[in-house]
């Protein structure tokens, strides 16, 4: 008897190590995020327009990462133009040199849009901090704008540093189709 | 005594359980119908254990928060300069007694250092003046350069402040003590 409690209690430590581990870090998988986004019915033709400061122009990588979210197979879609004015636009992205900032990309300034749902304002590109993919910089973030969250799974586009992918991996697609239909 | 023990084994696994789904439902805001929560997400690049943060730190401190803080515009983005306390310099000015802390506002991966918190931080120079601070440092790769220092038994050790990269807290594992000494190396 006595062994069998020490063996619960062990568990039971072990299980609350864990636990307060797991609470600091990304989900394994990824995940939608279904207070942030767009509702389905206006999730296609999002406006949104690129602003450049500074030399580094991300244009090619922006329009890469606008055609994927064209192509993809859930009922979303972005709309790259450059006659809006920042009234019109749902997504405002940036690029510039911010050197102190560590990080690629940043989405994020939310707006809120009906009683429960906000929608990612901006999107910031960091020319001063170089990646050899800027494109799945540029697309990781519009995929925040829809919802998706970070995560651990190396083997996604949602993987929250170190991006090896520069297309939306299956695991996002599936979550979008869920969220937003298919075309 | 056996009841006793019984009785407290369920009341600590009741607790674990509340608290396991209370940690699980502040990770993720994934269903609807939940109170709608402002999200803010960067990507980072992921450092590759102790010897990219030895390399890419020309600071690495051990420092104490305060409650002295600022935001800042930069460049149309809102960051936050934090003054904390250092009470070693692992590498660096030796004469380091206090230093401003550049980081995103708003960024769960950059929460900044608490009042009276203990931490180990790999810095790099932010590169230019913010906010009309003119010396400020950058923690590296978000929280990937930020550690708590943790007493338990007399023995400090350190845990992450937030991002977990599995291969730096394999080499900072075990006594901080021992820890140090690898850095300093």
């Amino acid at each position: 008897m006595k062994k069998k409690i020490y063996k619960t209690f062990c568990l039971v430590m072990v299980f609350t190590l864990l636990s307060s581990f797991q609470a600091f870090c990304y989900p394994q998988n990824a995940t939608m995020n279904y207070s942030n986004g767009f509702p389905s019915g206006y999730s296609t033709g999002i406006r949104m327009k690129y602003y450049q400061y500074g030399t580094m122009n991300w244009s090619s990588y922006v329009n890469d990462a606008v055609s994927k979210i064209n192509s993809c197979p859930a009922n979303i879609s972005l709309s790259n133009q450059s006659y809006y004015t920042y009234n019109q636009l749902q997504i405002a992205v940036s690029s510039n040199y911010w050197e102190g900032g560590d990080w690629w990309g940043v989405a994020g300034e939310c707006e809120q849009i009906t009683n429960d749902l906000y929608a990612q304002k901006k999107v910031y590109l960091n020319s001063s901090y170089s990646t050899n993919m800027p494109n799945a910089v540029a697309l990781h973030e519009f995929l925040h704008a829809f919802g998706i969250n970070d995560c651990e799974n190396v083997y996604s586009i949602a993987h929250g540093y170190a991006l090896k992918y520069n297309y939306i991996t299956s695991d996002v697609n599936s979550l979008l189709i869920n969220r937003y239909g298919r075309r | 005594m056996k009841k006793v023990l019984l009785v407290g084994s369920l009341i600590i696994c009741m607790g674990v359980s509340s608290y396991s789904l209370a940690a699980k439902t502040n990770k993720v805001n994934n269903k609807p119908n939940n109170k709608p929560k402002m999200a803010f997400h960067a990507s980072y690049k992921k450092i590759d254990g102790l010897k990219e943060l030895k390399e890419k730190g020309t600071t690495i401190v051990e420092v104490v928060g305060t409650d002295k803080y600022k935001i800042v515009d930069y460049k149309g983005i809102p960051f936050r300069v934090s003054t904390v306390k250092v009470t070693e310099v692992l590498k660096g000015d030796n004469q380091l007694s206090e230093i401003n802390i550049l980081q995103t506002e708003g960024l769960d991966t950059e929460a900044p250092p608490a009042n009276g918190e203990k931490l180990l931080m790999f810095l790099r120079d932010s590169g230019e003046s913010v906010g009309g601070f003119n010396s400020l440092y950058t923690p590296l790769g978000g929280s990937q350069g930020m550690y708590k220092i943790k007493v338990k038994n007399n023995k400090k050790y350190l845990e992450p402040h937030y991002m977990i990269n599995d291969t730096i807290l394999k080499d900072l594992s075990g006594d901080f003590n021992d820890v140090k000494i690898k850095i300093k190396k």
